[in-house]
């Protein structure tokens, strides 16, 4: 039950969208603009920026609806990485164009990986007990868009050590939210 | 291939956070493809890695949603634009689901707000949620209509009425890539007991069978797979069909 109408709901707004019925977008955004909001501000930081992130996103969504498959997982996985990889481009043209200072920019990409912003208690929560460790390699490779490579030389360390955290991270999360 | 090692290596993990190089993205969904148990554990990575992004909600300016749905390019909207035959029903369907959405969302919160109603709200929206979802599965059934009468391969032969029976009109939706053949009556007499219309295409001259059907208006029947056609013609024969068609028993018919 708990889960019937959200589901349904999706069903709902996939029906409406595939009829470029903006309908459909109306209710997309009732329903998950915080969570498109809240990954994209935690990735661009400024929340000016985040909305032009958003609705670069929502186009982008409102475009391309045709591509999204159902059979290749939920609605929800689908736009949150298209907010997720809109905001990352959007960084990298910002870091593009600071270039000219490498070494600062370095720097203030480890400090910031580093960081956390937690928003609520419950978040807050599943930090601590998702540890420091797991947090800035989940992060730094799916907030920051950072490759494998990269995200191994920026946390320093081995690629062996970078894809194993990643997973029991990943791994616990699940079990937190089972 | 040791499944159980390749899953356990972490690769998946850096797909679905998007730490992989294109290459290696391709090869990792190439082999999703190929086992079920890949796909299994991506989805359960990518349902993991949402609801956790999810913690980071943030409700965005109340302005902004305007502004972004006004700034949305126009797109073709498929429901105002097609004149067939589903269109009626179509937007029915439509308007109803909104209104059921609507009732649905509000039961789904007075549920979860109100203690002392809570059993009976609780029942309302379940019925209400199932009743949403038998009139999806109607849309989605529509849509499916619609998907095969949008094909852009799709040949559409209105079948007019001869002289047995001048008002009568069938519409034949023929997709020449594929071959699939569809039908919708118009209008049609009743079928008296013991009798079936039978569809034929004709190619070169000589009947091809395409299947027998009911009158039934409103909804497109499927037919056989036709490699080849020049016209299509509908005759009257007994239940389950001839393997050639009375002449004198054809009801309507038309030209590709």
């Amino acid at each position: 039950m708990e889960n019937s109408i959200p589901q349904a709901n999706d069903q709902i707004i996939i029906g409406l969208l595939r009829r470029n019925d903006r309908v459909g977008i109306s209710m997309l955004y009732d329903h998950y603009s915080p969570a498109l909001y809240g990954v994209i501000l935690r990735i661009v930081k400024s929340p000016e920026l985040a909305e032009e992130v958003l609705q670069e996103a929502f186009v982008k969504i409102w475009k391309n609806f045709e591509s999204f498959d159902e059979n290749k997982g939920r609605l929800f996985t689908w736009i949150i990485n298209i907010a997720r990889n809109t905001a990352i481009d959007q960084t990298r043209l910002k870091s593009f164009n600071r270039t000219i200072q490498p070494l600062e920019n370095t720097v203030h990409i480890e400090e910031e990986a580093a960081s956390i912003l937690p928003e609520t208690m419950d978040l807050k929560e599943l930090i601590n007990k998702l540890g420091k460790e797991h947090q800035e390699v989940i992060d730094i490779v799916y907030f920051k868009g950072f490759t494998h490579v990269e995200a191994a030389q920026a946390l320093n360390l081995q690629l062996g050590t970078l894809k194993t955290r990643l997973r029991s991270g990943i791994r616990k999360l699940r079990e937190m939210f089972e | 291939m040791d499944i159980e090692a390749y899953i356990s290596s972490g690769i998946l993990e850096l797909y679905c956070t998007g730490g992989l190089p294109e290459h290696e993205k391709r090869e990792v969904e190439a082999l999703s493809k190929e086992y079920p148990e890949i796909q299994a554990e991506i989805s359960a990575i990518q349902e993991t890695l949402s609801k956790y992004a999810s913690k980071y909600a943030k409700m965005p300016n109340p302005g902004l949603k305007n502004k972004i749905l006004d700034q949305l390019p126009d797109k073709k909207n498929l429901t105002h634009t097609i004149n067939s035959p589903t269109n009626k029903s179509l937007t029915f369907l439509t308007i109803s689901l909104l209104a059921a959405t609507v009732a649905a969302f509000f039961f789904y919160y007075k549920w979860n707000n109100v203690s002392g109603e809570n059993e009976k709200l609780k029942m309302e929206s379940m019925n209400i949620a199932s009743e949403n979802l038998k009139v999806i599965q109607q849309l989605n059934g529509c849509h499916e209509q619609m998907s095969i009468l949008l094909n852009k391969d799709t040949k559409v032969v209105p079948l007019g009425g001869l002289p047995n029976s001048p008002a009568s009109k069938v519409i034949v939706y023929w997709n020449q890539r594929n071959k699939n053949l569809y039908l919708n009556v118009n209008d049609l007499p009743i079928s008296p007991v013991g009798k079936q219309y039978q569809l034929w295409a004709l190619a070169n001259g000589k009947p091809i069978d395409a299947g027998v059907f009911e009158v039934t208006t409103g909804i497109l029947q499927t037919m056989k797979q036709i490699e080849k056609a020049e016209a299509f013609a509908v005759t009257l024969e007994k239940t389950g069909g001839n393997p050639t068609p009375t002449m004198d028993q054809m009801f309507v018919m038309g030209k590709i």
